[in-house]
């Protein structure tokens, strides 16, 4: 081994070593999630976190929408008649519903049968009785059937089929849903929330073979929606496309550097500070948080954005001096860019979701560790060994020019301010969605055919114990009964219709008489009617058993077909336990108004308001952590260069840079999300890195080299994020537009106020 | 109230009575070709129902009606009072004066039922085969359509529908339901519409 390649091993070798232990940290710890909830924000506020709850876990995320179309009306009903028999079957779905009545029902489900006299007050009399009994002989002219008699005998006043009624999760017609498309809909609830993707995509694919295969004879179309089959869809595509737009923005990559460089080994180089950065990054996300987010591995693409302007720097740098030489020259430019774009990052860490803060977590040490691969590793690999440096070159100083970057300012500012009108920003929750729009139009077209109860309105009471939260609910039934009796709303649901409070259910308890009364009555009654005499023995078995048995809790419904309803309506939040109250056509405004008189611990909630309240808060937060970081960032640029003209034009180049940047940003996508935010970090740290190179006092020699190297980053920045803005995920769109367009924005604006029009001193 | 409206289904074939029927073979397509219903036009009818809550069967008369607008009308008389009139797609249910109107739409098997129903009415003997096996025997002045239906689902609630009759009418018509229960209506006389 010569002396080069000896050398080359004993830089490699800590790095080297590095490497293995990451390899080994991600091999133990590496969890991938794809759950969206980890980019909304984190709050202490209860409405938020409520709302955060639902989102996560409410009834609406274990919702599954299916439309079926592509054959004439009947075949379709046929097939929406069969499909809901077959997944019925399966253990995955909760529920399933095309909008008929479930005929094959032969009994109501538990706890309702057994214990439906907790759930109601109940006057049992000899009168009542007496009625009761006359009206089921009535009943008897008119229907029939085996469910129906079993009905009567369990219950005769029919107190079950009012329980049901409350609890039905849609208005059900008994009429199988059609979309406005013509698609035959089913809606089929999960067991498992859509945050378990494995579940959910086991689910997606039993409803895909059951289509197929009762529709083997027909070219039907099949159309999945819902919270869970897009949290799927979320992850094949993210997988998908992250793999093809890296694969062809590394071609580009490629291109570009042999363009410039014209040298095979450079390219293979230039991936190994990128590499190392992106493993070294995602081995700090991974030993920080539980799961890494797939739209942070996504971002490792945007990382190559940046890192790869390390070794292009080198690479000019490098064409005269060797690598070690012209590495020494540049590391404080490039020490201060790498820097200051980390420090927006880490920013990004503290602006409050998981998501976001991964992601400043990942880009920030993938800057630092690509930046340190190119400093200490990267300039030993390279072929070239220690040439002799030339002699010392006078240096000579730009007269820099602040023209474009101020035109560029103000016509941005009056780009955007005309552009706008209804703000800067886009708050809907909905919008950070990596969900298409048509997709989320064709739920919307499925949603609407079922009549699903509007979740936009809620009623939220919450008290420290599940006794508390029960009693007072109770409280709040009554008032939400006025209000009903005032036009106010038509219905509502409440966990105290399933389960009422321990005081409730041992009144009515109490109120039931005992046994022997009862079964003289029946007796008596029955004596003289055409029903059996003991055809009402279920009955009394029903009331003898509940006069014995345990009260009804929160417990034993979690062991019966109720527990979904229950999830959806009992919340548990840190130590607060939390009822859910839906609502059926509220009169919003008035009955908020009302709803605001009740007291502190029931709450109006307004799902669309409070998620917009919440991305408002949420995306201020960020940006003043963002402002902070900007200061901070002016202050290390102070410290390093202390000539003012130069920090001031770097400062005005990367505003005048955003300020663009956001320009076309909202004329291409009307408003700004918190995505864009992210990217508009990163389109100032490769702003900041062009205009401190460019601004450089350097000797001619030199500047030649960093022309090439900051054209070299601009044309590889804005190909490679170029091509992600033609992605399908909005995220990866919003991303690549942003960051493209500001890498070349930053170029122009850069090069213009620096060599076009400016002139050396 | 799903467990109501299916049996609506029951009370819609009694309206098959109003048909008067000639059979003069033992073809179904001839006995039902003469199947014809001109409104207005009443029966009156004897019901007898048996479950297994009940000791003794139940048993209701009252009268049919086809009214001039197309809707049906079933009237209990005895022993209490109880108006049924089907119109369209709902149904309206008149009980201690109070009116309850359900959709008739709301099974899917009441839906298939119907449609077998409306075929007898409309002696479209191919329809009735889409929804029963039927068997024809007798003589023609005393012939049974046996019908069972080929849907297991309506099968789960329905064995046979048995319908009698000579060469002038029918004359009664019974369901088999599962458990041992059973309806069974009897045609008393025809009569005008007053």
């Amino acid at each position: 081994m010569n002396d080069a390649g000896k050398r080359a091993w004993r830089y490699s070798l800590p790095w080297l070593t590095l490497t293995a232990i990451a390899m080994a940290v991600l091999t133990t710890r590496l969890q991938i999630s794809f759950d969206i909830s980890a980019f909304f924000p984190r709050q202490a506020n209860l409405t938020h976190e409520v709302l955060l709850e639902q989102f996560k876990n409410g009834p609406g995320s274990r919702i599954m929408l299916v439309g079926i179309n592509g054959a004439d009306r009947d075949r379709l009903s046929d097939l929406s008649y069969e499909l809901r028999a077959a997944l019925g079957k399966e253990a995955l779905f909760s529920q399933v519903l095309n909008g008929e009545f479930d005929e094959d029902i032969d009994a109501p489900p538990e706890p309702v049968a057994s214990h439906y006299l907790l759930m109601r007050d109940l006057a049992i009399s000899r009168d009542s009785l007496q009625q009761a009994i006359d009206a089921r002989l009535q009943d008897l002219a008119f229907g029939g059937g085996s469910a129906m008699l079993n009905l009567f005998a369990e219950d005769p006043y029919l107190v079950t089929l009012d329980v049901l009624e409350r609890l039905a999760p849609a208005e059900m017609s008994g009429e199988m849903w059609f979309a406005d498309d013509g698609s035959a809909v089913l809606m089929l609830e999960t067991k498992a929330t859509a945050v378990d993707i494995a579940a959910q995509s086991q689910a997606l694919s039993r409803v895909q073979q059951a289509v197929t295969r009762l529709a083997v004879d027909d070219a039907v179309t099949l159309e999945i929606t819902g919270a869970g089959a897009f949290g799927v869809e979320l992850q094949e595509t993210i997988r998908a496309e992250a793999q093809k737009r890296s694969i062809l923005a590394s071609l580009a990559l490629l291109i570009v550097l042999y363009v410039f460089f014209r040298r095979p080994r450079y390219l293979l180089l230039a991936s190994v500070p990128i590499a190392m950065g992106f493993l070294f990054g995602l081995t700090a996300v991974s030993l920080l948080f539980d799961s890494v987010h797939g739209i942070t591995l996504a971002f490792g693409f945007t990382l190559m954005g940046v890192a790869i302007d390390y070794p292009l720097h080198l690479f000019s740098h490098a064409e005269g001096p060797s690598g070690t030489a012209a590495m020494d020259r540049i590391w404080p430019t490039m020490r201060l860019g790498a820097v200051s774009t980390a420090i927006a990052y880490v920013a990004l860490a503290f602006s409050g979701s998981d998501g976001l803060a991964q992601l400043g977590v990942f880009t920030a040490v993938g800057i630092l560790v690509a930046v340190l691969v190119t400093r200490s590793w990267v300039p030993h690999l390279m072929s070239k060994l220690d040439a002799p440096a030339r002699g010392e070159q006078s240096q000579s100083t730009i007269a820099l020019n602040f023209l474009p970057a101020a035109t560029v300012l103000i016509v941005a500012l009056l780009g955007v301010g005309r552009a706008v009108d209804d703000g800067l920003w886009d708050d809907r929750l909905t919008s950070l969605s990596p969900v298409p729009e048509e997709r989320l139009l064709q739920d919307n077209i499925l949603r609407s055919s079922t009549g699903a109860l509007d979740m936009r309105y809620q009623v939220v009471v919450h008290a420290d114990s599940l006794d508390a939260l029960l009693t007072r609910s109770e409280d709040v039934d009554q008032l939400l009964q006025r209000a009903v009796d005032d036009g106010l709303l038509q219905n509502w649901q409440s966990l105290t219709q399933l389960v009422a409070s321990a005081t409730t259910q041992r009144r009515r308890l109490d109120a039931i008489p005992d046994e022997q009364r009862l079964q003289q009555w029946l007796q008596e009654l029955l004596a003289d009617s055409p029903f059996h005499p003991d055809a009402f023995e279920p009955f009394l078995a029903n009331v003898q058993a509940t006069r014995t048995g345990p009260l009804l809790d929160v417990d034993a419904v979690r062991a019966t077909p109720l527990k979904s309803w229950l999830d959806a309506h009992l919340l548990q939040i840190g130590e607060r336990r939390v009822a859910m109250i839906t609502l059926s056509m509220p009169s919003a405004e008035r009955l908020q108004a009302r709803v605001a008189e009740w007291g502190d611990d029931v709450m109006w909630l307004d799902l669309r308001q409070s998620s917009i309240d919440l991305m408002h808060d949420y995306r201020s937060g960020a940006v003043s952590t963002v402002s902070i970081a900007a200061i901070l960032i002016l202050l290390l640029l102070w410290y390093q260069r202390r000539q003012a003209v130069q920090v001031v034009w770097i400062t005005l180049t990367v505003v005048s840079v955003l300020a663009g940047t956001v320009a076309v940003v909202v004329l291409a996508h009307g408003q700004l999300t918190v995505i864009h935010l992210v990217a508009l970090l990163l389109v100032m740290g490769l702003g900041l890195d062009y205009a401190i190179f460019l601004s450089r006092t350097e000797s001619d020699q030199e500047r030649r080299a960093t022309d090439t190297a900051v054209l070299a980053c601009a044309v590889s920045t804005t190909l490679a994020f170029g091509l992600l803005a033609g992605s399908s995920i909005p995220v990866l769109k919003f991303i690549g537009l942003t960051i493209a367009s500001g890498s070349a924005l930053s170029y122009l604006v850069a090069v213009s106020g620096s060599r076009w029009l400016s002139r050396r001193v | 109230m799903g467990s109501m409206t299916r049996h609506v289904v029951f009370l819609l074939c009694s309206f098959v009575m109003l048909a008067s029927a000639s059979a003069n073979s033992l073809e179904l397509q001839a006995i039902l070709d003469k199947t014809t219903i001109s409104a207005p036009s009443r029966v009156a009818f004897r019901e007898v129902r048996y479950n297994r809550l009940l000791k003794d069967p139940l048993i209701f008369s009252g009268y049919l009606e086809y009214l001039q607008d197309g809707s049906l009308r079933k009237v209990i008389e005895v022993p209490f009072h109880e108006a049924y009139l089907v119109s369209g797609d709902t149904i309206q249910i008149e009980r201690d004066g109070e009116v309850q109107t359900l959709s008739l739409k709301k099974s899917r098997s009441l839906r298939t039922m119907l449609g077998g129903i409306e075929a007898i009415l409309a002696g479209e003997t191919a329809q009735i085969e889409r929804v029963f096996h039927s068997e024809l025997s007798g003589a023609e002045n005393d012939w049974t359509l046996l019908l069972r239906p080929r849907s297991s689902r309506i099968a789960k609630q329905l064995n046979a529908l048995t319908v009698v009759g000579n060469e002038e009418s029918i004359m009664s018509i019974r369901f088999d339901l599962q458990d041992g229960e059973w309806h069974e209506m009897e045609i008393r006389a025809s009569q005008p519409s007053p």
